[in-house]
């Protein structure tokens, strides 16, 4: 048997691929990667195959029976092999005996993807072995003590060295308005857009909500329970503002002043509690044109 | 919704019937018609959304497309109907007797006002599988709780406002206990995660507390 030996791991570090899109009508989100783009970075190195998603909690782990590449790319995470930096993004070969413990690195970022070629293995569900936090379906989330085997172990060459990594648009995250933005006074509206917001420690899979000033619809607002989609930018009865996640609950009443572009969502995810968010609307179509010049794959 | 989803409302009252039915209508009349660009449908009380490719289409292109299918109608798939065993006993009903306390009736009178009811299938969301039952009759109707309880136990029948549910995971809930059903009722490896499906009737039948699973 061989694997990666969990030695300490925090909190929400959970086995991981692109997760299960089309259930959403039965109350399945699709999970997934907090950062699509990171979770792609960690592919161009090694391929498909279930990897980890490592919380800011961090992750620390020895290396038994085999030799394999492994590969951390994502947020700003500071990656050590037996006490050396390997100058994360980037894939390198881990011996058995070897300890590697990835931890947050100074500059931003707070999901990092950890993967080998042929993967891990886990177990599925609904086709995915992407992890649904809150039931625990799908891959899983790690804990001490536990081994998570290789899929198929190998040291790969010509994958090891920096992972490249394309750079991310700077400025405001962006909006497409609605559905219920009719329910908020123009005021509420602009409040949201030209506000500067934080990110929070009131964040996890299922979504992140914002410090700032309140946004408040017209009123109280009855909505049957209605569909919801990741990028959601969901109003309480208090006018506080949450961003919805890869683990979103698929329906709410509450209302949704508007989405944000999935282009944005792995940008936004990879925020820490206290960074500064500015919101921008963009137009359905400009949401689309943003999808069709390549800006992000679909899903 | 964004820059690939269209909210189509149907409604605003979440006890509009014909709203539910028009919403389920549209549903089967787009997943008879499988566009290329669909990548999903999602059903609830009043809004169908509309989930495209945005490489195969837009906004508009939904909305005509929707525009031009509903004169040819939708029918929704016949309804199918389930009964739903559930032990009301001791242990499994912890909020049995708050229930019956509040709404002036007896334990047993509770039950049986639950099992004559006929529920329908108002939408399956929020968690996996958990299926939203419509029909709540009058003389059970209580606001939920002021707090959830942190978890509830998986198969737990709950109700709240004209609502019932049975929950497929242990989850935190603040809607009243008052029964548990050893139904599985999330299916990991079939098709589809719930045998339920929008417009499906349910009605429950209590059972002793030897016939559930120890």
């Amino acid at each position: 048997m061989s694997g990666l030996r969990v030695r300490a791991v925090g909190a929400v570090v959970t086995i991981c691929d692109e997760g299960r899109p089309g259930r959403m009508r039965w109350g399945v989100p699709a999970s997934g990667p907090m950062d699509p783009g990171g979770l792609a970075a960690l592919r161009r190195a090694v391929g498909p195959g279930p990897a980890i998603e490592v919380s800011l909690g961090g992750l620390e782990f020895a290396v038994e029976g085999a030799p394999c590449t492994l590969a951390v790319a994502g947020g700003g995470f500071e990656v050590r092999r037996n006490g050396l930096d390997v100058s994360a993004p980037c894939a390198f070969g881990a011996f058995p005996g070897d300890v590697v413990r990835i931890a947050p690195a100074r500059r931003g970022g707070a999901w990092a993807y950890l993967g080998a070629p042929g993967g891990f293995d886990a177990p599925l569900w609904q086709g995915s072995a992407a992890t649904h936090v809150s039931s625990g379906l799908g891959g899983g989330v790690l804990e001490a003590g536990m081994l998570l085997r290789f899929g198929a172990p190998r040291i790969d060459y010509a994958a090891q060295g920096p992972i490249p990594v394309p750079e991310r648009p700077a400025g405001p995250f962006r909006l497409v308005l609605g559905p219920q933005d009719r329910h908020f006074p123009p005021e509420a509206i602009g409040t949201l857009l030209s506000a500067e917001w934080r990110a929070t420690a009131r964040g996890d899979r299922m979504g992140m909500g914002l410090d700032g000033p309140p946004v408040r619809p017209d009123g109280a607002l009855s909505i049957p329970s209605e569909p919801l989609v990741r990028g959601a930018v969901q109003v309480n009865g208090e006018g506080r503002v949450t961003v919805l996640a890869a683990d979103h609950q698929t329906a709410a009443g509450y209302p949704k002043i508007a989405v944000m572009v999935a282009a944005d969502h792995g940008r936004f995810a990879q925020l820490r509690p206290g960074d500064r968010v500015r919101f921008r609307a963009v137009t359905p179509k400009e949401g689309v044109a943003l999808v069709r010049e390549g800006d992000h794959p679909i899903g | 919704m964004g820059e690939r989803g269209l909210l189509l409302t149907f409604g605003a009252d979440a006890e509009d019937r014909a709203a539910r039915e028009a919403v389920r209508a549209a549903d089967a009349a787009l997943g008879a018609a499988a566009p290329g660009w669909l990548l999903e449908a999602v059903p609830s009380y009043v809004a169908l959304l509309i989930v495209f490719d945005p490489l195969a289409t837009d906004h508009e292109g939904v909305a005509a497309f929707i525009d031009a299918m509903a004169p040819a109608g939708g029918r929704a798939p016949a309804p199918k109907e389930w009964e739903i065993p559930f032990c009301p006993a001791n242990g499994y009903a912890p909020d049995l007797s708050e229930v019956a306390a509040r709404t002036g009736l007896a334990e047993e009178e509770v039950i049986a006002t639950f099992c004559a009811a006929t529920f329908e299938v108002a939408m399956l969301g929020f968690a996996p599988g958990y299926a939203y039952l419509a029909g709540l009759p009058e003389a059970l109707r209580l606001p939920r709780k002021s707090a959830p309880v942190p978890s509830v136990a998986r198969g737990s029948v709950i109700v709240a406002g004209a609502q019932a549910l049975v929950m497929t995971l242990d989850l935190p809930a603040g809607w009243w206990r008052i029964g548990r059903s050893p139904m599985k009722l999330l299916l990991p490896e079939a098709e589809g995660v719930s045998p339920l499906s929008p417009g499906d009737a349910v009605r429950f039948r209590a059972i002793p507390a030897a016939e559930m699973p120890s």
